[in-house]
């Protein structure tokens, strides 16, 4: 089937409703996945791995039951074969040490302060994916043109595949 | 045996022969008789006998003589100490301006001879001088002089001789007997036999006086004289890393330099007058030689020796004594001084804290004041919500599926992530491939059966506008949860706030404790339904408090206990009395314990907004228990390992300072 999924991390259960709903506008192109603390963050990881599914976008809160967001994103950053997931931390609590630790060493791209506004979260979801579709060379832009950054990705359909 | 030596030195011969003959004459050729016409010349014999230790029993001198004069000679014989007993007799006649009066006053002269001088008168003068000399010097040539001597004189001599023998051999007995045993002779006594002895064998050394304040010997300087103080006191120092030091000033004694001289070391002391100081100054000569010539003398020293080293040593020993106890004092207030910065420090901790406890007291209270309304007025249009909005949806057939999904969405028990996930899958192999999954559990469906209830609703109704009301209704009725859930915790964390700023409940006598715990486990009774509980009630008396208060500690205590200690864990809950004014309660399960990183910090507030949920919901809960507790004059601490963690309260029954 391989579809791209967006995995969101949160422990908090009406917090974890509000990102879902906030994700709508993706959920008929991509496959949306929650988990509420880091070890379950690896079980959903390899379930999308097992169905023959990848992970294009992980939004991740810091704080969590356990190990912290930042940990596990260092984690992933580091483990070569998901470097290229685009990685948010949408949290309140990350002090400026996490958050300096998050962009050096976990490879983060985008951080989203709680409470957020939908649209801004929205946006920052669709320029993300939008980048990992444009930097995969696997994959097709054309069927996420509607919902993601068309115009970006119809630019890259126009150049044709890449020779390297 | 040499015959004794009469010296002659005089520019006329003929005199001078004259004299020879007479001697020879009166003596009978007793004496070796030498003429000299230079002074100098004379002076070198005599030193030459001395050193051949020949006898030199007369020197006679002409004023005028060459190189050296008869006056200069005589004082330079009379300077020689072994040469003492020889007479010194001038051959001359006196007139103005001759230095006989210089001689007189050396006392380097013992008679006189006219030039022009009658037989008989020299004999005898001879015979009073050489009776003078052997007593003096040569008793060994009495055999052989006696015709020549003065019988009577000696006679009377030698009784004064014996009578001062005794004397002295009295005061060597008396000296040896101080010497053994110190205590017969008083340093007054000692000192002033040593001046007397002094000043009798050297005639009369030199006195010299030192103002206040003045070096009289300098650390360091050659030991080379010793000072007897007449009058005036002294102190000894030394110069220690630039600062001088005192170390005798009572223990200095009346005799300064004799240690450095007898060791024959440099200088140890430096010595500096006190008030004006007149001192006997003898040098190492002087003494050696009055030392040679007194035995008492000698003794005397010895005794002094002993004395001041005895006196140096009681004061080293006292010195050293101050030095160990100034030690001890310095550690002891090194010691009071480090205890003293803990002290400080834990005081200043303690300050900081207690300030910060304040603050944060003003603040929740600041808080809790503000968010009440809020919180109330949300809650109430929540649940007019959840009543109006059904309502609505009921009030037209078209919308019961979204009605039902509203419904069910609100009910539905939160799944975790996990079970969503396999309940998504679960779906979507039971359902047509067109309907999407993951869409309806979003919206709250839990099962198949779930859908084919709302789709028979309306049978009619197609697909699409179908999954629309189940996932608008769905949304609307989890969103109707969640607020509900929200506004009731935001609720909870505002009462906790209050109870931690301030009480405004009231003071209650008779507040039975066991009563209160039973409250509580009611309360708590449904989340306490996988736990074994076991109580332990003893019989306490009542005490005095705020009921609702202590109710909420049990409650903080026990809901920690019970989240620490999983499904199926085993809560011990135990009260008994302590003495006569205080009770007990213990709380304790077998849980994972608190990790040793988090054990000082639990009783700190830390604000979250996974407060009461965080690991094993250290939020406000412990803080609040801890000022409560605290308020109650009473004190809450806690043992935790794996496996057993206990808290324990100790309340007395009448708070010290509880309002009224």
């Amino acid at each position: 089937m391989n579809a791209i999924a967006i995995l969101s991390i949160e422990d908090e259960p009406e917090v974890r409703e509000a990102i879902r709903r906030d994700l709508r506008p993706f959920e008929t192109k991509f496959r949306i996945e929650a988990a509420e603390d880091v070890a379950d963050a690896r079980e959903a990881l390899a379930q999308i791995e097992d169905d023959g599914d990848r992970v294009g976008l992980i939004l991740a809160d810091h704080r969590l039951p356990g190990e912290t967001g930042v940990d596990f994103l260092t984690q992933l950053h580091g483990d070569g074969e998901h470097a290229a997931v685009r990685k948010v931390l949408l949290t309140g609590q990350a002090d400026q040490q996490d958050t300096i630790r998050a962009i050096n060493e976990g490879g983060l791209h985008h951080y989203v302060a709680k409470p957020w506004q939908a649209e801004a979260l929205v946006k920052v979801v669709r320029d993300e994916l939008t980048e990992y579709v444009l930097r995969a060379e696997d994959i097709d832009p054309m069927p996420y043109v509607a919902v993601l950054d068309g115009p970006r990705l119809l630019e890259k359909i126009s150049r044709g595949p890449r020779i390297d | 045996m040499t015959p004794p030596t009469i010296l002659c030195a005089h520019r006329d011969d003929a005199l001078v022969s004259r004299l020879e003959e007479e001697i020879d004459h009166w003596s009978g050729g007793a004496f070796r008789f030498e003429r000299f016409t230079d002074g100098g010349r004379l002076i070198g014999r005599a030193r030459e006998l001395r050193k051949a230790e020949e006898d030199l029993a007369m020197v006679f001198c002409g004023l005028d003589l060459e190189t050296i004069d008869g006056a200069s000679t005589l004082i330079a014989i009379r300077e020689e100490p072994q040469l003492r007993g020889t007479r010194r007799l001038l051959l001359d006649a006196i007139h103005g301006g001759c230095r006989a009066d210089e001689l007189l006053q050396h006392g380097a002269l013992h008679a006189r001879v006219d030039p022009d001088f009658d037989p008989e008168r020299l004999h005898a003068l001879l015979r009073t001088q050489l009776t003078d000399y052997v007593i003096q010097a040569a008793p060994h040539r009495i055999d052989e002089l006696h015709p020549l001597l003065d019988l009577r004189s000696m006679g009377s001599a030698f009784l004064s001789a014996r009578s001062n023998l005794e004397q002295l051999s009295a005061r060597l007995d008396q000296v040896q007997t101080s010497v053994i045993d110190g205590t017969s002779m008083s340093d007054d006594q000692i000192e002033t036999t040593m001046i007397e002895e002094f000043d009798d064998l050297l005639d009369q050394p030199e006195r010299r006086t030192y103002a206040p304040e003045e070096i009289m010997v300098h650390e360091g300087d050659e030991a080379g004289h010793i000072w007897i103080l007449l009058e005036g006191r002294v102190k000894l120092f030394r110069c220690l890393d630039g600062k001088n030091v005192t170390f005798h000033s009572e223990s200095a004694g009346r005799i300064v330099g004799l240690m450095s001289l007898s060791l024959q070391n440099p200088v140890f002391f430096s010595c500096r007058a006190v008030t004006e100081v007149r001192a006997l100054v003898l040098s190492r000569d002087q003494v050696r030689d009055a030392i040679s010539r007194s035995p008492l003398l000698a003794s005397c020293l010895i005794t002094v020796i002993l004395r001041s080293m005895a006196r140096r040593n009681r004061r080293a020993v006292q010195l050293l004594t101050k030095v160990h106890q100034l030690n001890a004092r310095l550690e002891k207030q090194r010691d009071d001084l480090e205890a003293a910065l803990n002290d400080l420090q834990a005081a200043q901790k303690r300050l900081i804290e207690s300030e910060k406890m304040a603050t944060l007291g003003t603040l929740a209270a600041g808080m809790a004041h503000e968010l009440n309304n809020p919180v109330a007025a949300m809650q109430n249009a929540t649940r007019y919500l959840l009543e109006d909005i059904p309502g609505l949806l009921g009030s037209t057939r078209d919308l019961a599926p979204a009605a039902a999904a509203l419904d069910l969405a609100r009910e539905a028990a939160p799944l975790s992530t996990r079970d969503e996930r396999s309940l998504k899958r679960e779906l979507g192999q039971s359902l047509d491939q067109t309907l999407p999954a993951d869409r309806l559990v979003a919206a709250g469906i839990r099962s198949v059966e779930d859908f084919r209830k709302l789709e028979k609703l309306d049978p009619g109704l197609k697909r699409d506008a179908l999954l629309q009301q189940i996932e608008n209704g769905g949304q609307v009725g989890s969103s109707l949860r969640n607020i509900e859930n929200c506004s009731t915790r935001i609720a909870a964390l505002v009462r906790s706030l209050k109870l931690y700023a301030r009480a405004d409940e009231s003071w209650t006598d008779g507040v039975d404790l066991n009563a209160t715990l039973e409250d509580v486990l009611a309360i708590l009774r449904s989340k306490l339904r996988d736990h074994e509980v076991i109580k332990h009630y003893g019989d306490l008396p009542t005490l005095r408090g705020i009921p609702s208060q202590l109710q909420q500690v049990w409650t903080n205590l026990i809901q920690n206990a019970a989240q620490a200690a999983d499904e199926n864990g085993r809560l011990t809950i135990t009260t008994t009395r302590e003495g006569d004014d205080q009770v007990r309660i213990e709380i304790e399960d077998n849980g994972r314990g608190i990790p040793d990183d988090a054990q000082p910090h639990i009783f700190s507030p830390r604000f979250t907004t996974k407060s009461g949920r965080v690991e094993f919901g250290l939020g406000l809960g412990l803080p609040i228990c801890k000022t409560v507790v605290e308020r109650h004059g009473g004190r809450i601490t806690f043992q935790s390992e794996p496996g057993r963690t206990v808290f324990m309260v100790v309340l007395p029954l009448i708070p010290p300072k509880s309002e009224p």
